[in-house]
């Protein structure tokens, strides 16, 4: 899958542009606040149709405006064409001129690697985090994943009504029960076998940047079934997907807890970047990787590698606050954009030579 | 005096499921501009809705006590096909008319929306089990997770009466519901109601 270009028409603080992304390289320099990672965010949003920095997508449309719209031109065995438009009330996908395309058909049909400094948090941050790493990564290449995980949040919300009632019918609550089980295995199950890839391409991944001396575990932590009577008296779902998690383990030691810095963020790294051989392995084609402001923190050792790890294969954006800490090599192949504020409600990209 | 009439109309109007103000001021303007004919014919109508009762059978629409359906004998006794909504019985009649019985739920088990099997016409529902002797119930609910659900606990509560149970087969797409569904596949559906 290669993107050719992306536009944004008054999304954020752009106000009609489009950019044409190298096939390989395309570096995104400017200041800190002048949209960098607005365009990031696009991209992002084009892939999965949610924002990884707000929930509520009123906050995308630039301010004064009424919609928005993104596009993409992009292929794969062929040449695609995906626009979002949306405004506070509606959203409409559509892909190649076929409008009023759903969100669950449509996840994934770009793919999107996103690298940040908030994907340190997959390790330090609350379990929401991780399982949301697991669903948005699973889901985009797996559609049955994403119908499964759509029809459990909706029998979640079903059972937890169901148990709020003063009078609850046994066989009803049992016939949910059962669906809800089942379901969650189903999840888990797939959610299991994933952790496992991940595990083992994260070791590659690890044993590169840490120069071989690091080994980490993941474990997926079901949440224990509790007794219908506890959920009655409680009102509410006292298990299910919504309490699973998954330990980090860092040479058999909780990571989350004793991790350092830099081990934290090379686990970050491993765990996103082993996606690109998983998804690799089940489409046969590689996401994009956009890699946001973390390259900077890295030694010259594990920056080196993650370029070389990049350069080989897949198209990547790389965003920084100066093209200073960019490889010569890479420096040198790549498309570069300069993102600059031109005045409080409105910034530009330009390409620079 | 007058525009309270019209406000009085456009509220009416309102009523109906998906109207807004702006549709509902259209409607108003219309009709009040169409002449007194069209307007008897819609005052004659609208009254005729009170005579339009529920069949105590079936609980299908009727204008008697019992719908012409149940009083019907010349129908396939062995199954019964159970639907969500009333309106469901007419879609069904009519692509294939003068086949089934039918029973209307009244809804489907919706938690979330209030909606529990205290919305459901249970006892009606084993009565009518009870007077004829069907030997399945083919059941014709959205293919959603609340269709499921609710499937799977009509089959838990009428277990004593011994009943083979079948569902819509293939070919209706996840959430869909009977209205949106086109002539040959709702025929094809039912036809082909594969055992559960
Ligand atoms: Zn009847």
């Amino acid at each position: 899958m290669i993107i050719n270009s992306l536009t944004l028409q008054n999304f954020r603080l752009i106000k009609n542009q489009t950019i044409k992304l190298n096939h390989f390289q395309t570096i995104l320099v400017g200041n800190n606040g002048v949209g960098k990672t607005t365009i990031v965010e696009a991209l992002y949003y084009c892939c999965f149709f949610v924002s990884f920095r707000t929930r509520i997508q009123e906050e995308l449309i630039s301010i004064g405006q009424e919609n928005s719209k993104l596009a993409i031109r992009y292929q794969d065995s062929r040449s695609n064409n995906l626009e979002v438009m949306f405004n506070q009330k509606k959203r409409n996908i559509v892909y190649n001129g076929q409008n009023n395309q759903k969100r669950l058909d449509t996840i994934g049909k770009i793919k999107v690697l996103l690298l940040n400094p908030n994907s340190d948090h997959y390790i330090s941050g609350m379990p929401k985090l991780r399982r949301n790493y697991l669903d948005l990564y699973i889901s985009q290449y797996d559609y049955e994943y994403r119908l499964e995980l759509s029809k459990y949040n909706k029998l979640m919300k079903q059972r937890n009504a169901l148990l709020k009632k003063s009078k609850i019918d046994d066989i009803l609550l049992q016939v949910i029960t059962e669906q809800y089980d089942q379901l969650i295995e189903s999840i888990r199950k797939t959610r299991i076998s994933f952790l496992i890839e991940v595990n083992k391409y994260s070791n590659i991944i690890v044993g590169m940047l840490s120069v071989g001396s690091e080994k980490i575990d993941l474990q997926y932590i079901s949440s224990k079934k509790e007794k219908i009577d506890k959920e009655k008296r409680y009102q509410k779902n006292l298990y299910g997907l919504q309490y699973d998690d998954f330990n980090i383990l860092i040479n058999q030691i909780e990571a989350k807890k004793y991790a350092s810095q830099g081990q934290q963020r090379t686990i970050a790294m491993a765990l996103v970047l082993s996606q690109l051989e998983i998804i690799y392995s089940h489409e046969q084609k590689y996401p994009l990787v956009i890699i946001d402001d973390v390259h900077v923190e890295l030694d010259q050792l594990r920056q080196t590698i993650l370029f070389e790890l990049l350069d080989q294969k897949v198209q990547a954006i790389f965003v920084s606050t100066t093209i200073d800490n960019i490889p010569l090599k890479t420096k040198q192949n790549a498309t570069i954009y300069e993102v600059i504020k031109v005045d409080e409600k409105h910034s530009k990209i330009t390409e620079t030579t | 005096m007058e525009i309270k009439k019209i406000q009085q109309l456009v509220e009416a109007i309102k009523i109906l499921p998906g109207v807004g103000e702006k549709t509902a001021s259209r409607y108003a303007f219309d009709l009040i501009e169409t002449n007194q004919d069209n307007i008897n014919l819609l005052i004659e109508a609208m009254n005729a809705i009170k005579e339009i009762n529920r069949c105590s059978k079936c609980q299908g629409y009727s204008e008697d006590e019992i719908c012409y359906i149940c009083l019907d004998h010349d129908r396939n006794h062995d199954k019964l096909v159970l639907v969500a909504k009333a309106k469901d019985i007419l879609k069904i009649e009519n692509v294939m008319p003068g086949i089934y019985y039918y029973f209307v739920l009244g809804g489907i088990i919706d938690p979330i929306n209030g909606l529990t099997e205290k919305d459901l016409n249970l006892q009606l529902l084993k009565d009518k089990i009870k007077d004829n002797k069907y030997q399945e119930i083919v059941l014709v609910l959205p293919s959603t997770n609340e269709g499921e659900i609710t499937s799977a606990y009509l089959r838990h509560k009428l277990v004593e009466y011994n009943l083979n149970f079948s569902k819509m087969a293939q070919g209706v797409p996840v959430g869909s519901s009977l209205e949106y569904l086109d002539e040959i596949t709702l025929i094809k559906s039912i036809e082909s109601a594969q055992k559960i």
